[in-house]
């Protein structure tokens, strides 16, 4: 690698930083153990930039990385210790911010209910924004696997969210889950709306 | 209008009604499409909360560490490498 290769290589592998923290914020959820991660799958990209190939996407490539460190360290250690709501509470409690709704925390915690290939499907495309192909290059899969976790996922999350928002309804109200569910998903929409319109929405 | 959407390459061969999801009854189309731009849209709110986040310090001085420990000063000899990894 040249100077200038080196140099371009770390201007994008810099622009991959916060794409890093997010991804490895989905997958593991506790916002320290996250950023640990991202900055081992960093030090990784870093030691291994010569078998990168310029021109492919720096982001499927440092996630795939992130991705095999994840597992590997689940495997071995810090496994075993499922998503409770305390954690996501205290991930919500720690960014102290009152525009965030509480729906975000049922959304972690549903997220963290999905099987590991649907879960990382679905925030790869569904919340990254990654095409399907990107996707399948994180993963190591065929673009078609991909898809129909995606899909799986959808649905399950679907249902999950379902059974929360009748959770979360019963007593108070005898609101039908669904109706509850789907006033939720509107204010939630609501609040995207008004907190920052994005360039997206097209 | 259509009540079918077969061109949707989104879903991929998933029968869209065998409501196999725990959420249980299946409500029309519009509903459940409602409900997937919704999510679609918690999602990425999720994400790019992170995104937008300032990057802490660690990653920053990481990187500044790795240059420095690439090129020690002068051109030629980087063969003795200074305490970089453990």
């Amino acid at each position: 690698m040249s100077e200038d290769e080196e140099q371009t290589f770390k201007t994008e592998l810099v622009a991959a930083i916060p794409h890093l923290r997010a991804f490895a914020r989905s997958l593991c959820n506790d916002p320290t153990m996250a950023d640990d991660l991202a900055q081992e799958a960093l030090a990784k990209a870093w030691k291994a930039r010569e078998s990168f190939e310029p021109g492919t996407s720096i982001k499927a490539w440092t996630f795939m990385i992130l991705r095999n460190q994840f597992y590997s360290e689940k495997r071995r250690s810090w496994r075993s210790t499922p998503l409770d709501v305390d954690m996501a509470e205290n991930t919500l409690l720690a960014n102290d911010d009152p525009t965030m709704p509480m729906e975000l925390l049922e959304l972690r915690s549903a997220l963290a209910k999905l099987p590991d290939d649907q879960r990382e499907a679905l925030i790869l495309v569904g919340a990254g924004g990654m095409s399907y192909e990107e996707a399948a290059q994180v993963c190591e899969c065929a673009v078609g696997t991909i898809k129909s976790r995606v899909s799986r996922a959808r649905r399950a999350l679907e249902g999950l969210l379902l059974e929360a928002g009748s959770r979360s309804s019963n007593g108070d109200h005898d609101i039908p889950a669904q109706d509850a569910f789907d006033d939720i998903l509107e204010q939630a929409a609501a609040l995207a709306d008004a907190g920052g319109k994005r360039s997206g929405d097209g | 209008m259509a009540n079918k959407n077969d061109g949707d390459s989104s879903k991929d061969g998933a029968p869209p009604k065998d409501a196999e999801s725990s959420g249980g009854k299946a409500v029309d189309a519009p509903t459940a499409r409602r409900r997937q731009e919704a999510i679609g849209r918690r999602l990425r709110q999720m994400y790019e909360e992170v995104v937008s986040e300032p990057v802490p310090d660690d990653f920053m001085s990481f990187l500044q560490q790795a240059d420095k420990a690439k090129k020690p000063g002068s051109s030629g000899g980087s063969s003795t490498d200074p305490s970089s990894d453990t």
